[in-house]
């Protein structure tokens, strides 16, 4: 994903080349989907969520002004896309934001344990599920997308220190949820969090 | 393996470290602590899970998707004008013009109907007032293979031709003030190609009403008035679309 190979696609796809088009898509699709699958934890709402960040993607490009990379770009339209999913859905069950406030200790995570859990697939979207979004958003950026703080930053139009904290706390929740998939996380509810 | 529970400040470190943005100073202290090493290793095991496990798409799904994308494909449209203005009155010049253009039109349509009596039998598909084209339906291409489609004139903005437009009538596009009102022929094959192309970004448009050729800014466009479906009171969507390529360069809405 070299920036100036997007930027070249983009120039073109905005002066309405098709094949330009179809190519930056194709260039960022596994990583919208990856950010979107995270995000809402299943196949079927990634899916409806992918295809709604591909057509805004489409439709917003004329006005993508260039002042954050087109990636960056791309990352933030997908992760609304995903929160908007889940909102549309209202079936996501995330964790009480008390349990993500500051100073709430997460349980001692046990290394053998964790590395059990991971290695179930279910086990992890069950844990991220349970992890509030405004923590599992960075924990999904800089996880799945490499994407440095600056950047996470940028997406979610946090100060770079909320993401460090924030990437902090999501992975201790989710050690702490894959540790101990049943307990301590409190009961499940239904309410969002802010958009990032 | 870790005996205490590590404090929010640790875990932070542990995390910014994992991930290189720990400063030197905190580097420093992470590598010399075990306890904090192991914390580092745990959330590795923990970010590893988050980027895999899950299924991608296939390459015929993402493909669909991306088709889908494409075809979503939105125009730009015009900003809306202001409340229809009557132009202002033309000078005596303009207006004694029109009255002998009027005048002499008058005279020609006279010495038209007395010769047309002869040629009433086959005049039917070709007549002066089939301004409109219809959706082609099939197997007519015999019958036209040329199209006369009034023209609206040359515009050097898309301001001015947007004004023209927001002045014409949506149901004929011929009569628009202000602007030539000759006939133009135009390939049908070209306008149900650029129509196709208009129509598959927008499921919305009902059924074609109108299309016109205009110039603007030195370039052949057509000009496709349509219905928007479901709209209520009725708005007529009219799309500019450059006669070489079909790309959609502006429409308005009225």
């Amino acid at each position: 994903m070299a920036g100036p190979d997007d930027d070249h696609l983009v120039s073109r796809a905005r002066e309405g080349d098709p094949a330009a088009l179809d190519d930056l898509l194709r260039r960022h699709h596994d990583r919208i989907h990856g950010v979107c699958r995270r995000l809402t934890g299943n196949d079927a709402d990634a899916l409806d969520a992918t295809q709604e960040a591909l057509i805004s993607i489409v439709r917003g490009l004329p006005r993508f002004d260039g002042r954050s990379s087109f990636s960056t770009w791309v990352y933030r339209i997908a992760t609304n896309a995903a929160l908007d999913e889940l909102r549309r859905r209202r079936r996501r069950p995330v964790t009480s934001l008390d349990d993500a406030r500051p100073g709430r200790r997460e349980p001692a995570v046990s290394g053998p344990s964790v590395g059990e859990a991971v290695s179930d697939r279910l086990a992890v979207d069950a844990a991220l599920a349970q992890v509030p979004l405004e923590f599992r958003a960075p924990v999904v950026l800089r996880d799945l997308c490499q994407l440095d703080y600056a950047e996470i930053a940028e997406v979610l139009d946090l100060p770079a220190g909320t993401v460090r904290s924030r990437i902090s706390r999501g992975r201790a929740m989710l050690a702490a949820r894959l540790a101990d998939p049943g307990g301590n996380s409190g009961p499940p509810t239904d309410r969002r969090t802010p958009r990032p | 393996m870790t005996d205490q529970p590590p404090t929010d400040q640790d875990l932070e470190l542990a995390s910014a470290y994992l991930d290189g943005e720990a400063t030197p100073d905190e580097r420093a202290r992470v590598e010399a602590d075990p306890q904090l090493l192991a914390r580092v290793d745990e959330l590795r095991a923990v970010a590893g899970a988050v980027g895999t496990g899950f299924t991608p798409l296939t390459e015929e799904q993402a493909a669909s998707q991306r088709r889908r994308a494409i075809a979503a494909k939105p125009i730009p449209t015009a900003p809306p004008l202001p409340a229809r203005r009557r132009t202002p009155l033309p000078s005596p010049l303009i207006a004694a013009a029109v009255v002998v253009v009027i005048a002499l039109a008058g005279i020609w349509l006279v010495i038209a109907a007395g010769n047309g009596s002869s040629s009433d039998k086959d005049s039917s598909g070709a007549s002066t007032g089939a301004t409109t084209t219809q959706r082609s339906g099939g197997g007519a291409t015999s019958e036209a293979t040329t199209t006369e489609v009034p023209d609206l004139g040359s515009f050097p903005t898309r301001n001015a031709l947007t004004a023209a437009l927001q002045r014409s009538d949506v149901t004929t596009l011929a009569a628009t003030p202000g602007t030539a009102n000759a006939t133009a022929k135009a390939a049908r094959l070209s306008i149900d190609r650029c129509e196709a192309t208009i129509e598959a970004g927008q499921p919305e448009l009902g059924e074609r009403l109108a299309v016109a050729t205009a110039r603007l800014d030195g370039s052949a466009v057509y000009v496709f008035s349509h219905p928007v479906r479901d709209k209520q009171p009725p708005v007529t969507q009219l799309t500019v679309a450059d006669q070489q390529t079909c790309r959609v360069l502006f429409a308005i809405q009225r």
